[in-house]
């Protein structure tokens, strides 16, 4: 049995965001896989509390990437970086998301661990909300899974 | 006065360039390592004025890489900023207790985490010659 419900989780997560991008903007309606063909960038984090494991993914397009990458560098990223390290600028922002989570339910008494996702849940269909961030739309998901034995 | 050396120990390459770029206006020598393990090898060999350290990485993470360092009295005394993505109070009790100067929660704040390097280093603003960074990766 997760320590954590949906509603708390999905509240923590959107506290979070706010706290590591401000200014991100919450669009209307749900998407049922946050995973498609406009949005090829994603990173999944796993996190953990007990014997529960919830899943988070963002997934964007390539303008996301390269405006966090900016954001990161305090200055415009050019071409070659963008193309370098706009995928290493999402995941940090995923790791960056996972680690503000982990603080405040942290604050709320639960630690939290924050692990690699298993192999096998990864490519699956998370639901997720859809978000704007400096004109880009992305979509961030959350889900939770059960952990199997020896897993 | 001789600018002092900077060691910026994150497994992630984009948050060891924004430390870059950060200090670029300084002079000072931002040195990088990728893990726990290459940093101290690093603070072995270049002996750096500040090390800024990631909490979580792989191989060595902060707190492994913290803890040989204070366990080693040639580089012990070595002034350490943690940064770290979780603001849990066990966390942060975790670092205090192994004597890190300072913490700063990522995604980190420019002019604070300068504010808490200007006070355990000298940071004079750059004149014509360049930065030096090197990476270890």
């Amino acid at each position: 049995m997760s320590m954590l419900d949906a509603a708390r989780m999905d509240a923590t997560l959107v506290a979070a965001l706010g706290a590591v991008l401000p200014g991100v903007q919450a669009l209307e309606g749900k998407v049922e896989d946050s995973l498609s063909e406009d949005l090829p960038f994603s990173v999944t984090v796993a996190l953990g509390t007990g014997p529960s494991q919830w899943l988070l993914r963002v997934a964007c397009a390539q303008g996301l990437c390269a405006s966090l990458l900016a954001r990161m560098l305090g200055r415009a990223a050019s071409a070659a970086e963008i193309e370098e390290m706009g995928a290493e600028a999402l995941a940090e922002f995923g790791n960056l998301l996972a680690g503000r989570v982990a603080s405040l339910l942290g604050e709320q008494g639960l630690d939290v661990e924050i692990g690699i996702p298993r192999a096998a849940v990864t490519g699956t269909a998370l639901a997720g909300q859809r978000w704007r961030y400096n004109g880009h739309v992305f979509t961030l998901a959350l889900q939770h899974v059960e952990q199997e034995s020896g897993t | 006065m001789t600018a002092p050396t900077i060691l910026t120990v994150d497994d992630s390459r984009v948050l060891r360039l924004s430390l870059v770029e950060l200090f670029r206006p300084f002079a000072c020598r931002v040195l990088e390592a990728a893990d726990g393990a290459q940093g101290l090898a690093a603070v072995r060999e270049h002996r750096p004025d500040l090390v800024l350290l990631d909490y979580n990485m792989p191989v060595m993470d902060g707190i492994g890489m913290l803890r040989e360092l204070r366990a080693d009295p040639e580089i012990a005394r070595t002034n350490v900023i943690m940064l770290t993505a979780n603001a849990a109070p066990q966390t942060l009790a975790q670092v205090a207790r192994l004597g890190v100067r300072d913490y700063v929660i990522k995604p980190h704040d420019g002019p604070s985490l300068l504010s808490k390097a200007a006070r355990l280093i000298t940071l004079s603003p750059r004149d014509s010659a360049a930065n030096e960074s090197v990476s270890h990766d």
